[in-house]
């Protein structure tokens, strides 16, 4: 070894030891010291911040935009039943509506209390979707509550919550609005997904003095409704969805969904006032935004994709050690809260760029669940171990979900990845 | 380092854990470094434990650009350039009430256990000109790139590697030289 390099590795190496009890009387100064620093905590932003990401319908955005198309789409949600009117017809006509409204009351109840809204729907084929929502105060009648904008151009959603003073910008990171939109145009994944419901036919009625003719679902597979919010409380339990649609221009007249969920929540929703063709103006997408509004900073969705969901794991172990036990949505949200001790006082005081870094990083600890979200509602046969599963596991299966191929993708303890057949599978998920 | 950038993230957010990691994870690192840079182990002592509390009292201060190794060792190196020059100039005035440089924080005992080996290689980098020092330690010891090291002492990249070149052939003989090396 050249000389130079022995004096190198010398003082790279040159090993010092410590007195232990001075290294812990110096620790104890240091945690005292930071302790003393700490602010304490409030729970009002958190609150706030949560409630928004997480609880509000604005959440199931963040499940993709495709939960409000989902709305849409649940009006087609059926088959021809041999009746007069065949579900294609009623697509081929909705698609050749550039624009068009309609109104939506809705009933929440959850443990014996309900929340009731009324909601003006506007969806422009250019500009995308705005919804105007009041809450019904049983004391001081309708409130403004909240506008959501779907702006598929910017790749945004933005979120005015009138109640609270706020508004959340979302951005996504990584999909494309419009590939949602382009989704719900496409008949042949419509039909899919109509074909996966049970339905009847209702035959004709009557109403507002137009004949109409009905659709019923009970099935509990059906998806659709409740603009995303029914996704938050769980696995439906009962459904019952009728669909009236005008026997002259196929074009949906009415809508009522009233589903229970596992939970024991229940919602009940019926859409109706729908105004065909109106003449949309490009500024009632342009959001209002008082000045006095406290921005939470534009919040950015990743993809809902392997790798996302495999760095959120990664950033969850670092952060407590282990996996989380369960990738639902509400109990990774609680778990991801605590471990990151968010600074709820501090966080009104941040600059717009602090809270986007902020909030992007709780999503990002959040993607397993949302990915996992995915894999359910695209029925891959998704699979999380968390509970037995550690970073340590490197021949454990932790996640794994089917491919189109057949084969199965397969994240395991150590978070590598690999494509297995169903057989190996098999052997590798024998307790 | 994934595992800097989160201890730094949960610091930031109030876990004390992660101070604690932090702290086990590098205090030795920094004390070699202020030792061999203040060629004083006392001060050394006084001048980590100093950096630590202060670094305890206000995360919300913390904005890296490098790693966190690299930016806790330019923090001590800088509180090292301090205390030496705080000393020499109590040294110059010869004023015997000066206030201490470093706090008198009280100890138990002493915190970094000697060795024959550390001595000597503190004692024959105390020998090189304090730039050159510093460009080694913090190089070899600190992990800090030249460029780094450049930006620190306000100085070109190369007069930086030449200090280190220079640096290590003057330390080259003096270890020779005291039998260190044969």
């Amino acid at each position: 070894m050249r000389p130079t390099k022995n004096i190198e590795n010398l003082i790279k190496n040159a090993e010092m030891d410590t007195n232990v009890n001075t290294d812990e009387a110096v620790l104890g100064d240091v945690i005292e010291a930071f302790e003393k620093s700490k602010v304490k905590k409030t729970s009002a932003i958190e609150q706030n911040i949560w409630r928004i990401i997480m609880k509000s319908k604005i959440t199931k955005l963040a499940a993709a935009a495709v939960i409000i198309i989902a709305c849409f789409t649940g009006l087609f949600f059926w088959k021809s039943t041999g009746s007069g009117i065949a579900l294609a017809d009623v697509l081929t006509r909705i698609e050749q509506v550039t624009g068009y409204m309609y109104q939506m009351r809705s009933t929440i109840t959850r443990q014996q209390t309900s929340k009731d809204l009324i909601s003006t729907v506007l969806i422009s084929q250019d500009n995308g979707i705005k919804i105007t929502t009041k809450r019904i105060d049983p004391n001081n009648g309708e409130i403004q509550h909240a506008e959501t904008y779907l702006l598929p151009k910017l790749n945004s959603v933005i979120f005015v919550v009138h109640e609270d003073k706020m508004y959340v910008r979302l951005k996504y990171d990584g999909m494309k609005l419009e590939f949602y939109k382009e989704e719900y145009n496409d008949p042949r994944i419509i039909i899919k997904q109509i074909l996966s419901c049970d339905h009847t036919s209702l035959r004709q009625s009557v109403i507002d003095g137009i004949t109409v003719e009905g659709f019923q679902t009970t099935d509990s597979d059906y998806e659709g409704g409740f603009m995303g919010q029914a996704d938050f409380v769980g696995e439906y339990e009962k459904v019952d969805v009728k669909l009236w649609v005008d026997v002259n221009t196929f074009l949906p007249v009415r809508l009522e969904e009233d589903i229970v969920t596992k939970k024991g929540t229940r919602m009940h929703e019926v859409s109706y006032d729908f105004r065909w063709n109106v003449v949309v103006n490009a500024d009632d997408f342009k959001p209002v935004i008082p000045e006095d509004y406290m921005s939470s900073g534009e919040i950015i969705i990743p993809a809902f994709n392997e790798e996302n969901a495999i760095n959120g794991l990664r950033l969850f172990t670092s952060l407590a050690g282990d996996y989380p036990d369960n990738l639902d949505t509400e109990i990774l949200n609680k778990e991801a809260r605590k471990l990151i001790s968010f600074d709820k006082d501090s966080f009104e005081d941040l600059a717009d760029d602090e809270k986007t870094k902020l909030t992007s990083e709780l999503i990002s600890i959040m993607q397993p669940a949302f990915f996992y979200e995915t894999l359910v509602e695209e029925n891959k046969d998704p699979a999380y171990y968390g509970q037995t599963v550690g970073p340590d596991d490197a021949n454990k299966v932790l996640l794994r979900w089917k491919l189109e191929n057949g084969q199965y993708r397969v994240i395991f303890g150590d978070l590598s990845i690999k494509n297995v057949t169903g057989e190996e599978l098999a052997e590798l998920e024998k307790p | 380092m994934i595992e800097d950038k989160l201890l730094i993230w949960r610091f930031k957010r109030g876990s004390s854990d992660a101070l604690c990691r932090i702290y086990k994870k590098y205090k030795d690192n920094l004390l070699r470094l202020a030792s061999a840079l203040s060629n004083d182990q006392n001060a050394a002592e006084d001048i980590v434990h100093d950096f630590f509390v202060s670094f305890a009292q206000s995360p919300e201060k913390l904005k890296l650009n490098g790693s966190l190794k690299s930016y806790l060792a330019t923090c001590v190196v800088n509180r090292v350039r301090n205390a030496n020059i705080a000393r020499q100039r109590q040294e110059a005035t010869g004023l015997d009430g000066t206030a201490p440089v470093v706090s008198n924080s009280k100890r138990p005992e002493q915190w970094i256990i000697d060795s024959e080996q550390l001595r000597q290689l503190n004692n024959a980098l105390a020998q090189l000109p304090e730039q050159q020092r510093e460009v080694i330690i913090l190089h070899l010891q600190g992990d800090m790139k030249f460029k780094a090291i450049a930006e620190l002492q306000d100085v070109s990249i190369n007069t930086v590697q030449s200090r280190y070149r220079y640096g290590l052939d003057k330390l080259r003989s003096i270890l020779y030289a005291g039998g260190v090396f044969r």
